[in-house]
């Protein structure tokens, strides 16, 4: 009967899986590939297939290892990574375990700033509508660097200069080095929090990317979003931009520039007030001059004697017009009288009277009324009254005569 | 608030350059030249004031580990 030697499945795998740590090749090596299925737990491990053209291998990398990733891992992403092969012993999974992992081709601090640049801009983080003005005249200026860089000197400096009357309020931070992001994230919310400042200055020194870092971590940016107090960003020289830099609400260009930014120069200041005040005080005399001159045009015109001569032509210019009315009305009134003695004259001529005294007589019928003026009108024993020019006599007629017409 | 002061500062200035602008312009009666120059001589001393200088104070803000802002003066090249 054949001897069978059995073994369980777990047994195989733990046999596997260590005969493949113990084997030096495949410990601790450097393995380059392309990234595929590429997840990441809420735990923080990450998993994902590495492959090349004609194979694939599963790779873990745990969260204890991954959160020292400046980057975000992506499918299809060319990647060097150390790692050890092993087998999980659950599944038999053939894998690797990775320890570190760089980007191809472009550092990972370089892959890392292109990555968190592009989220953060998509969220807004850097929208020029959000940010906040400088205030004109701060009193008091927040500082968030390290306590012992030249930055912090040059700043003091600056502002002292400029405006000996500022007051400055320094967090002092770790500005590189693990927990760098922290501090400084933590003293911008603390100046948020606690204390009265008027706009900050969040910077530090020149250094190489590695050690501007903490300014382009995520932490620092959402810190500087945040804050209501308007921050000026100073990292490095002029050539350096960090994410902290597209994120404030404005870019200095230096330490030293941020404070320029930060505080107005004390003497332009009042230079300028005393220029508006050497013009407020030539436009009021100006002004004054002017009225007074018109005021002397005025005065001149009233003075007394060029008033009386004034008033003395005004009166007689009115006796004048009243000599004028006076004589024009007597005029109007000799004529009319003239007028009216001529009409008298003209009845007078007319009147039945003058006639009457003359000799001639007039005849009314008594009964009819009527003024007789023919034979004809009267008939034998009408009683006629006869006017005179000094009265009347009434008669009868006896004897009608009639004249022959032809 | 401290916001409001160093806005009121600018305006003082802005509102004090469009007050010598219309005394230059002149058409002003005396009551009105007046008003403006009243108001912009307060302005200037306003300015003048504002720009006194305080007493600076430079001083370093920490948390204690138990939570507790300290303020203190700041001294440079001392750490």
């Amino acid at each position: 009967m054949e001897q069978r030697e059995v073994f369980s499945v777990s047994q195989i795998n733990a046999y596997a899986k260590n005969l493949l740590e113990n084997q030096p090749e495949l410990q601790n090596i450097w393995v380059e590939g392309e990234i595929s299925n590429y997840r990441r737990q809420y735990s923080g491990h990450l998993y994902f297939s590495l492959k090349d053209e004609k194979s694939s291998i599963r790779c873990v990398m745990f969260s204890s290892r991954a959160k020292f990733l400046p980057f975000e891992p992506e499918n299809d992403m060319k990647v060097m990574v150390k790692a050890s092969v092993s087998i999980y012993e659950r599944d038999g999974q053939f894998q690797l375990y990775l320890n570190r992992m760089e980007p191809l081709g472009v550092g990972s601090l370089a892959l890392a700033f292109e990555q968190l640049r592009n989220r953060l801009s998509e969220e807004g983080l850097f929208d020029s509508d959000k940010k906040k003005l400088l205030p004109f005249l701060p009193k008091t200026v927040g500082v968030v660097t390290s306590p012992t860089g030249a930055a912090v000197h040059d700043i003091i400096s600056v502002i002292s200069r400029r405006n000996p009357g500022v007051n400055i309020l320094l967090a002092p931070v770790l500005v590189q080095g693990p927990g760098a992001a922290e501090e400084i994230a933590k003293a911008i919310e603390l100046f948020n929090r606690e204390e009265n400042v008027d706009v900050l200055i969040v910077g530090r020194g020149g250094g190489s990317l590695e050690e501007l870092w903490a300014f382009n971590e995520e932490i620092v940016v959402r810190a500087i979003y945040a804050s209501a107090i308007p921050i000026i960003s100073a990292v490095g020289h002029e050539t350096d931009f960090t994410l902290s830099d597209f994120t404030a609400d404005i870019r200095a260009a230096t330490p030293s520039a941020a404070a320029e930014l930060a505080v107005p120069d004390l003497y332009i200041l009042k230079e300028q007030i005393a220029q508006l005040s050497t013009s407020l005080n030539r436009g009021i005399n100006t002004h004054l001059n002017r009225l007074q001159e018109s005021l002397l045009y005025y005065q001149n015109k009233l003075e007394p004697e060029i008033f009386s001569s004034w008033l003395l032509s005004k009166q007689s210019s009115l006796n004048e017009k009243k000599t004028r009315l006076n004589h024009l009305m007597e005029l109007a009134q000799h004529n009319r009288s003239s007028n009216l003695k001529s009409i008298v004259g003209r009845l007078e001529v007319l009147s039945p009277l003058k006639i009457l005294s003359r000799g001639f007589a007039f005849c009314q019928n008594i009964q009819t009324k009527k003024i007789v003026t023919s034979v004809e009108d009267v008939i034998l024993g009408d009683e006629l009254s006869i006017t005179f020019s000094d009265g009347q006599a009434i008669g009868r007629v006896l004897e009608i005569r009639e004249e022959e017409r032809n | 608030m401290n916001n409001q002061e160093k806005l009121s500062f600018e305006s003082a200035i802005e509102r004090l350059e469009t007050i010598v602008k219309q005394m230059e312009g002149g058409n002003l009666n005396l009551q009105d030249s007046m008003a403006l120059y009243e108001e912009g001589v307060k302005l200037t001393n306003f300015c003048m004031k504002e720009l006194e200088l305080a007493q600076q104070k430079i001083e370093k803000l920490t948390q204690t580990p138990d939570g507790k802002i300290k303020i203190e003066p700041f001294l440079e090249g001392e750490e």
